[in-house]
């Protein structure tokens, strides 16, 4: 649009915009008998912060994309107090699903707050391969969300498929033109199979300020570090603080724990996939886990053995939460009662398990609540308390039940959901 | 204890604790001192401050809020509402934004932000028009305006 047609519409724009003079509102107060409208009571910051209630919702996700663009447009529709409070609060405007040109009012609307990107693997190989320029995104780009279309062949043979996508960019891009990404923090990725182990790691060169990655229904397909260029070799996300795997092939948990070499992994959750064909098996582990940073640690133990996970708890001093999750078909469920046992021993004054234990969550990993109850009693008796225990399930007859009477007089109780596997 | 008075002169006498609940009473207290005078609310009635009242004694022993909170927290990302808050908040309309209004001025966080996620509820998936009827909103916009608008909202279409 350009010409005297441009100048008109910006004018139409800065007029809706201003706030309502006098005159509109002489003009509201002529209505015959208007009903109360409370909402108008409200004042623009607190109708802005419902707004971006609204769009908090449907934030960071793929499929809420169409009724937050749909939210958009009603919002703005209303009427002009409407439209000049959503216009001017930059938040409701930062997601973007593409690095395109079309999104230039989103860009315009969100001014200077950070850019959240929710895209197709389509969309992330243009902008890598710098088909899609638009200024400025990739310095506010914060959260990015990439995943398949629903009708990606995720395992075939086109060359539009994922693994070609995804694993031929970086390497083709001369290190001097890498694209930056300053202020990536927070990466959601997948479904996606047969993703290059050695691509993920070149990665971490374009978002060195990586803090949170979310990797969803993931088959690796493992190349040792050293197959990697020598200047790419050791960046490894030095930031990372967070990463979720979630429905990982079982072929690729010991790789998983190159991740807990982190130098500031904090968070790590691991649940291996539902369908995965394995799952009587049980997997030994050869690699070692080092995982000096970690507080937070959700392990998949459908398919360790006792003593390695035992191996690997007693390794990990400074775990605060620990979540053992458990696959519903396995096997081998009565083998909890041991690690429990342990958690429960000390050894002169102090825990020699996970000495600084406060929440203990777990999903379908048998355990009486006499054994927890044990367990509390004893870290209660020795001044390094439980205080929070989580449940697939608080079941109602356990209210009658003295154990979990009185456990729920020592600690908080919680659900699984929504704390692990919110989304 | 403590005494608090509303607009229309009522006056309540509540527990320190759950008055402390807001900021605004709280840091009062705090620069006031011990002293038997009621708190004025003068942006607050009755029927208002009652209804405030109830969800301070309901919640009195909650942790408080950090300070700095996260605006991008996970739990901000849901406009979940707990079953009690629920029950609270389910009145007319004309008190739900009058109690959003007093937890905005005596500055509690977490009463505004069941007001404001209950409001964002009634909004999420309806039409401008829904809108207008829902909360009796006028159509002020000009016939030239509409198109405008509708014309910027191009790029959403189909999205």
């Amino acid at each position: 649009m350009s010409g005297p047609e441009a100048d008109r519409a910006r004018v139409l724009r800065s007029r809706l915009s201003a706030p309502e003079d006098a005159s509109s509102a002489a003009v509201s107060q002529c209505d015959p008998i208007p009903k109360p409208c409370f909402i108008s009571q409200l004042p623009d910051e607190l109708l802005s912060t419902v707004f971006e209630r609204v769009v908090a919702s449907y934030e960071r996700s793929a499929v809420s994309l169409p009724s937050l663009y749909a939210f958009l447009r009603s919002a703005t529709c209303v009427c002009r107090k409407w439209y000049r409070v959503a216009a001017q609060t930059p938040r409701l405007w930062r997601t973007l699903w593409t690095f395109g040109p079309e999104c230039s009012l989103l860009l315009e609307r969100s001014g200077a707050v950070p850019l959240h990107v929710v895209c197709n693997i389509e969309v992330l190989a243009a902008f890598f391969l710098g088909d899609l320029d638009q200024t400025g995104i990739e310095d506010r780009l914060e959260y990015l969300s990439v995943a398949a279309r629903q009708d990606y062949n995720l395992y075939g043979s086109s060359p539009r498929d994922y693994y070609h996508i995804m694993n031929a960019i970086p390497r083709q891009i001369p290190t001097d033109s890498l694209r930056k990404l300053p202020s990536l923090t927070d990466v959601n990725l997948g479904p996606a199979r047969l993703i290059e182990f050695g691509n993920l790691i070149v990665f971490s060169t374009y978002a060195h300020m990586l803090r949170r990655l979310r990797l969803r229904t993931i088959t690796w397909s493992w190349y040792p570090q050293t197959t990697l260029p020598e200047n790419r070799r050791h960046a490894q996300f030095q930031c990372l603080e967070e990463l979720e795997l979630i429905n990982l092939s079982l072929a690729n948990v010991e790789e998983m724990l190159f991740f807990s070499e982190m130098p500031k992994l904090a968070r790590l959750l691991i649940i291996i996939g539902e369908d995965e064909g394995y799952k009587q098996l049980e997997h030994p582990i050869q690699r070692s886990f080092r995982g000096t940073s970690l507080v937070d640690l959700c392990l998949d133990t459908s398919h360790i053995t006792l003593g390695d996970i035992i191996e690997l708890l007693a390794s990990l001093p400074t775990i605060e939460q620990l979540g053992l999750f458990r696959q519903p078909q396995s096997t081998y469920k009565q083998k909890f009662q041991e690690l429990f046992h342990c958690l429960a021993q000390k050894q002169g004054a102090t825990f020699p398990m996970l000495p600084n234990l406060k929440t203990l969550a777990h999903y379908d990993v048998l355990v009486g609540l006499e054994d927890l109850r044990l367990l509390v009693e004893a870290r209660e008796h020795f001044e390094q308390p439980i205080v929070e225990l989580g449940f697939k399930e608080i079941r109602t007859t356990w209210y009658l039940d003295k154990d979990f009477k009185w456990l729920k007089k020592r600690v908080k109780v919680f659900e699984w959901f929504p704390r692990y596997l919110a989304e | 204890m403590i005494n608090l008075t509303t607009s229309d002169n009522e006056t309540f006498t509540v527990d320190k604790k759950v008055a402390e609940k807001s900021v605004l009473i709280k840091n009062m207290l705090e620069d006031v001192g011990e002293s038997d005078q009621a708190i004025p609310l003068p942006n607050v009635t009755a029927s208002v401050l009652k209804k405030v009242l109830e969800w301070c004694e309901h919640h009195k022993d909650d942790p408080a809020p950090p300070e700095n909170e996260d605006k991008d927290d996970t739990r901000k990302r849901t406009t979940d509402i707990s079953e009690w808050d629920q029950k609270f908040i389910a009145v007319d309309q004309e008190m739900l934004f009058e109690i959003i209004l007093a937890a905005n001025y005596l500055d509690i966080k977490a009463l505004l932000d069941v007001g404001c996620k209950t409001v964002a509820n009634m909004i999420k998936g309806k039409t401008p028009e829904e809108i207008r009827k829902l909360f009796n909103i006028v159509n002020d916009f000009t016939p030239e305006e509409e198109a405008q608008i509708k014309k910027e909202n191009e790029w959403a279409e189909d999205r």
